[in-house]
């Protein structure tokens, strides 16, 4: 009985706390329109011409804040490493199941499959044109060997090149803003031509299509083989029961 | 009418949350979550952040859910065998 008071003291609390931010939030969003701020955006805005890339965002995300993305890219390496060291301690001895899907999902998974990871590569590629970038794109690619796992779990990837490929392009990526750092005194320095004629195009913007391809091949080989770590270990004590 | 439809989406928002708190089994629980990531992604695109809306709707509402879902079926393993 005292219990339940003290539960219904605390949900009262926090409803009433939760209602308080909200309405303070819903203040905030009153005087947005009336008031014109002068804020970081205004003058990462103004500095966009500079480098020639039709996204805003893109600009400040690869080459503003380009140190925050190469501290993001080893943070996801840090992670992928210590689910690989969790998950792939048990010997993947065990012989395969040979459990033959259905046809239609056999068919199903590959079509959406192909689908998924053109739109992935889209994203990857206009990253400096349109919203999205390098991690998006490589996140979906990602979703896309989701979907052939969950289809098949017989199937398996090949480690070597998946892990040959998110090498080199993470060297890639730290070799392009050193020799940036030569070349024009700043890390990630934009060294190839880089035009404001030229803004929109596909190849535009210098080194930053660059970054992101290589950032897309980074994440999308990291997070095939989390989601591949993950669903393995699951299949593989299946197979340890039966 | 934006403000109506953010003022509704918020209010989803808050529902949903308590829904996936209150709910109790966990794999409706993870669905429900995936809910509000769905609601910030319109919220995300709302306010005029495309960028971030679309890292939200594919790791918050794709990736993280699946990972969620795999993690449960493991676990969910485990207790049943000890």
């Amino acid at each position: 009985m005292n219990l339940k008071k003290e539960l219904r003291l605390k949900h009262i609390i926090l409803s009433l706390l939760s209602s308080a931010l909200l309405l303070s939030f819903l203040g905030l969003l009153m005087q947005v329109k009336t008031n014109t701020y002068k804020t970081v955006g205004d003058i990462f805005l103004n500095l966009n011409m500079q480098t020639a890339t039709a996204n805003a965002v893109t600009s400040v995300v690869t080459f503003f804040r380009g140190i925050d993305t190469v501290g993001e890219v080893t943070v996801l390496f840090l992670a992928t490493s210590g689910v690989a060291l969790m998950l792939s301690s048990t010997q993947r001895t065990s012989k395969k199941v040979v459990k033959q899907e259905s046809f239609v999902l056999h068919v199903g998974s590959r079509l959406l499959m192909s689908v998924i990871i053109l739109f992935g590569v889209y994203i990857v590629i206009h990253g400096h044109l349109s919203p999205g970038g390098g991690f998006q794109g490589g996140v979906v690619i990602a979703t896309a060997f989701l979907l052939l796992f969950l289809a098949n779990p017989n199937m398996s990837l090949s480690h070597g090149i998946l892990t040959l490929g998110e090498s080199l392009s993470g060297s890639a990526y730290v070799l392009v803003a050193l020799i940036g750092l030569f070349k024009m005194n700043i890390l990630l320095g934009n060294f190839l031509p880089h035009p404001v004629g030229e803004i929109g195009e596909l190849v535009s913007g210098g080194i930053i299509p660059v970054i992101y391809i290589l950032v897309g091949i980074k994440v999308g080989s990291e997070m095939s083989v989390i989601v591949e770590y993950f669903i393995k270990e699951d299949y593989y004590k299946e197979v340890y029961d039966a | 009418m934006i403000g109506l439809l953010i003022l509704f989406t918020f209010l989803a928002i808050i529902v949903v949350a308590l829904g996936a708190i209150l709910s109790k089994d966990i794999t409706q629980s993870v669905m429900l979550f995936m809910g509000v990531g769905l609601g910030s992604v319109v919220l995300f695109f709302i306010f005029q952040a495309p960028d971030v809306a679309l890292t939200e709707a594919v790791i918050g509402t794709g990736l993280s859910t699946a990972v969620f879902l795999l993690g449960i079926r493991h676990t969910s393993q485990e207790e049943a065998e000890s």
